[in-house]
């Protein structure tokens, strides 16, 4: 029973981490910048859907406006930073510190405008209890692994099917020779930020509306992420979602065998040893 | 003329490495661009390209001047460039390579060759549609290069040493219909070889260059009495 | 927000003003001042705490000198900013204890009392801490007096209370992984072992982190009579995910999970708070003096405590005595009790005050008082 619930509890909160670290991971193998600030939209996400939904506005709806502007903020992020910055050739150490700043200006700024404290969305139904038999779940948690699992699929949807995938695919696998045939490096770099940080925002959004949300969570649930990403297969959005989902799976199920302040260090260790055997990750890229 | 390069000066940051290049480039030729290791080859091609803006002189394509606009309007008014390796999307399958490259160019006006088109131009690629172009080799890979250059409306293909990495057969194959379809299509290429017999075979034209500078322009039969070959 | 805190600051600094001109007035007469040190956040982020420990420290005198002062004699506060950091702090006790000469100095935080504290016993000066708790202070200085009960006596008061009266055999602590919580999980294991309880399970949570579920549920799991609970953010949350959990016990915890109170998910839950009363007059004069809606915990216990210091420099001057620190030092021990409608406080052998701490029960929407154990 204890397992169970540690299972599906584990699997909800992986669909989030799995979100942040797929929309990292096509940011990244895109553009080849370390955007650390997605922690930050991340963030921004959760406390705009809770501004919308403070003033009465259904949640559905807060919640799509918060994307898009999560969306619109990344994609300022991209167009007067990092393009700006590639622009002057600028060496990845100096995007990274960039991204950084972003950061620190995401989170400040979010604890500025609305509080450094901790807040909950005020829709009452998010705490109601669903049984599944083998354990119950929250609506709210619900929804986390709902709209992990579906943008997850859009996402790969998208890739497979659309033009603008294949544009990404082909700007991410070679740069220049899209710059020669005109696939638009650099708009496709804007649209990819912009679909990026709208799963993460999705994602944020979800998050606190199950728990609770604060400005500086934000880098814990990326550096999850990040690990998944790289043991994924850097460039596997599929890795990186799996990866993301298991880690989840075990650092929850890990606590029947060790106490809490074990756990997140024993699936770290873990992350190192797999580092180790399969350097590559489990999912090559293709 | 099709390309006129007058009088091409240009390099890298603060070394100039081509002086005053000059030639011209009529519709359907195609001229061969020889040149030891380091003479400024690439140099010259990346610069009609547009990767390299020149310290002085002019580029003209088709009685415009377009050697101050960026690459891809270089590239919407036919120039053509196949590097000499990564011509292709690793990622996409041969398929969806031309696609995506196709349909980004579809708005261009008259694009006068479609995928069906390079498709049967070049059966190796039709036989392979549904691999990964990354999963081919390095010939298949040259051959899907060479269909990507030429979707469109291309008026001057920039060719990198297509040969690199192709067998013997598929190299006569490959030039064969380079110089079919810039034939039938009234494009020009200009052809950068070491393999120099064989390129001269499809040429209108030899272009041979010796420390940035040209030191013989005319057609093949005159190449092959002159002397430059020292520069070998 | 703003306004309000500007609306007390102007009252503070008007406050000063007055207070300080019929003082000047005592000195003409050849009766010198009482003077006393205030050291307090009065700027920085904890700035609103400082203004309203400020107001209490200035509620205390301003109603002794209603009253005729102090053996005639007119009492009056000196403040200093600490910003709440121990190095700006070290200035400021050095301008209050060399510059002013006064006898008593009266603190806020743990990390600025602690860090002027060897200073005041050097320079015999008489601190006195209204509202830090953390056990470090309870031997930092024989001139440090803390009128309220620390950490591990407030925790040791709800743990008898859940041995002896509800009889809670086994206990799982959930405690945030940061210094207070750990220092707590120990203070509670400690005092509940020694009243022969056993702790089952011991889970930390994440500062920072707000998904305690796997903790919660692993809480469940182990059955205990009782969870003690040490977090000092995201309440509403916790006790959110608790009621999600089946079998989560019954949860208990000092001042630090005051915020769990109040929800249906927390309801029947206990909790101990300092005991601290406040008349209805005496509070509707408060706010009337400041403007403000109630007469906060801070207020109190600032209140209360610059009354304690007063009270001990009256006996002092009865006995025709020299008003300086050692002097007074010695008079607080002399009067031993201090009884007033907002605590009764006892300094008996030791200086931290002997004093009442209330075991709370919650309900869905409020909060009622069970019984009052001696912490000590
Ligand atoms: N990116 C660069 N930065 C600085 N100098 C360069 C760069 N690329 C080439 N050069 C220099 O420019 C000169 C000409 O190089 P280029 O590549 O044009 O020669 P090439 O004729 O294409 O030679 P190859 O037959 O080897 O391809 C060389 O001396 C080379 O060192
Ligand atoms: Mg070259």
């Amino acid at each position: 029973m204890l397992f169970l619930q540690l299972l599906v509890d584990g699997l909800v909160s992986g669909c989030a981490i799995g979100l942040v670290a797929v929309s990292f991971s096509l940011y990244y193998s895109t553009t080849r910048v370390f955007h650390v600030a997605h922690a930050g939209i991340y963030t921004l996400g959760g406390y705009l859907a809770w501004y919308g939904a403070m003033q009465g506005i259904p949640f559905a709806i807060a919640c799509a406006l918060a994307v898009a502007g999560a969306a619109f903020a990344g994609a300022v992020i991209q167009r007067f930073l990092y393009d700006e910055l590639e622009r002057r050739e600028a060496t990845p150490l100096v995007m990274l510190i960039a991204s950084l700043g972003a950061l620190a200006v995401l989170q400040n700024g979010v604890a500025m405008l609305f509080t450094p404290n901790i807040l909950q969305f005020p829709n009452p139904w998010r705490t109601r209890m669903l049984d599944l038999g083998i354990a119950s779940v929250s609506y709210a948690q619900v929804l986390v692994a709902a709209s992990g699992l579906a943008a997850f699929g859009a996402l790969m949807w998208m890739s497979r099917r659309t033009l603008l995938g294949r544009r990404i695919r082909a700007v991410a696998s070679n740069p220049f020779l899209a710059e020669i045939t005109r696939l638009g490096p650099r708009s496709v770099y804007l649209a990819v930020m912009a679909i990026a940080s709208a799963m993460a925002a999705l994602s944020g959004i979800m998050v606190g509306l199950d728990q609770a949300m604060q400005p500086y969570t934000g880098v814990l649930v990326l550096l999850t992420a990040t690990i998944a990403v790289i043991a994924g297969g850097i460039g596997s959005l599929t890795g990186a979602f799996v990866v993301a989902v298991a880690l989840s799976v075990l650092q929850n199920v890990a606590l029947i065998l060790m106490p809490g302040r074990w756990s997140i260090a024993a699936t770290f260790a873990l992350f190192v040893v797999f580092i180790l055997v399969k350097p590559e990750g489990l999912f090559r890229k293709r | 003329m099709t390309l006129e390069v007058r009088k091409l000066t240009a390099g890298y940051r603060n070394k100039i490495v081509i002086t005053d290049v000059s030639f011209e480039l009529a519709p359907g030729s195609i001229m061969a661009f020889f040149g030891h290791n380091g003479a400024g080859k690439s140099t010259t091609l990346k610069t009609i390209l547009g990767a390299l803006s020149p310290v002085e002189g002019e580029v003209w394509l088709d009685g415009e001047r377009i050697d101050r606009l960026p690459i891809p309007e270089r590239i919407a008014r036919g120039i053509r460039y196949l590097p000499d390796s990564r011509g292709v999307f690793p990622d996409l399958t041969v398929e969806e390579n031309l696609d995506v490259v196709a349909r980004m160019n579809a708005a261009d006006s008259g694009a006068r060759i479609a995928v069906a088109d390079v498709l049967s131009m070049l059966p190796l690629l039709e036989a392979r549609r549904g691999s990964y172009a990354g999963t081919m080799s390095g010939g298949q890979q040259q051959m899907l290069a060479f269909g990507l250059a030429l979707l469109g409306s291309p008026r001057c293909i920039l060719l990198e040493e297509p040969s690199v990495g192709l067998q013997p057969d598929l190299v006569e194959m490959l030039f064969g219909e380079i110089r079919r379809i810039c034939a039938k299509h009234a494009i020009s290429a200009i052809l950068v070889e070491h393999k120099i017999a064989s390129a001269m075979a499809i040429s209108d034209h030899v272009l041979i260059m010796n420390n940035g500078a040209v030191v013989f322009d005319g057609p093949p039969a005159k190449a092959r009495e002159s002397n430059f070959w020292e520069f070998f | 927000m703003p306004l309000r805190q500007l609306r007390s600051l102007a009252a503070a600094v008007a406050a000063a003003v007055v207070s300080a001109l019929p003082g000047t007035l005592a000195h003409a007469q050849g009766q010198p001042e009482i003077l006393i040190g205030a050291l307090l956040p009065l700027t920085g982020p904890a700035a609103p705490v400082g203004l309203e420990q400020q107001q209490g420290v200035q509620f205390a005198v301003d109603r002794a000198n209603a009253a005729g002062g102090i053996r005639g004699r007119k009492v009056k506060a000196i403040f200093e900013d600490s910003q709440a950091k121990p190095d700006v702090a070290l200035l400021s006790f050095n301008r209050l204890a060399d510059l002013e000469n006064v006898p008593v100095i009266i603190t806020a935080f743990s990390s600025v009392t602690l860090a002027i504290a060897p200073l005041a016993t050097r320079k015999k000066v008489v601190l006195i801490n209204p509202a830090a708790q953390s056990n470090k202070l309870e031997n930092a200085s024989p001139y440090l007096f803390n009128t309220i009960p620390l950490v591990k006596d407030e925790t040791s008061a709800i743990t008898n209370y859940l041995v002896n009266s509800l009889h809670k055999k086994t206990a799982a602590i959930v405690y945030e992984n940061v210094a207070a919580g750990i220092d707590g999980r120990d203070d509670f294991k400690k005092a509940f072992e020694k009243l022969g309880g056993k702790v089952v399970a011991e889970e930390p949570v994440e500062f920072g982190l707000t998904n305690y579920r796997p903790t919660l549920l692993k809480v469940a799991a182990a059955k205990p009579d009782v969870a003690f609970i040490v977090i000092t953010q995201g309440h509403p949350t916790f006790v959110e995910q608790a009621a999600q959990v089946p079998g989560f016990p019954v949860g208990a915890g000092t001042t630090f999970v005051n915020p769990l109170c109040c929800y249906a998910g927390s309801a029947g839950w206990y909790q101990s708070a300092i005991k601290s009363g406040i008349p209805p007059e005496l509070e509707k004069e408060f706010n009337t003096r400041f403007g403000t809606k109630s007469m906060g915990f801070f207020a109190r216990e600032y209140f209360n405590s610059t009354n304690v210091a007063l009270k001990a420099i009256d006996h002092l001057l009865g006995k025709g005595q020299a008003l300086n620190g050692e002097n007074l030092r010695a008079a607080i021990f002399e009067v031993k009790k201090f009884g007033s409608d907002i605590a009764n406080i006892t300094f008996d052998k030791t200086n931290t005050a002997a004093r009442g701490v209330d075991i709370q029960q919650y309900t869905a929407d409020s909060r009622k008082i069970l019984a009052t154990e001696e912490a000590k």
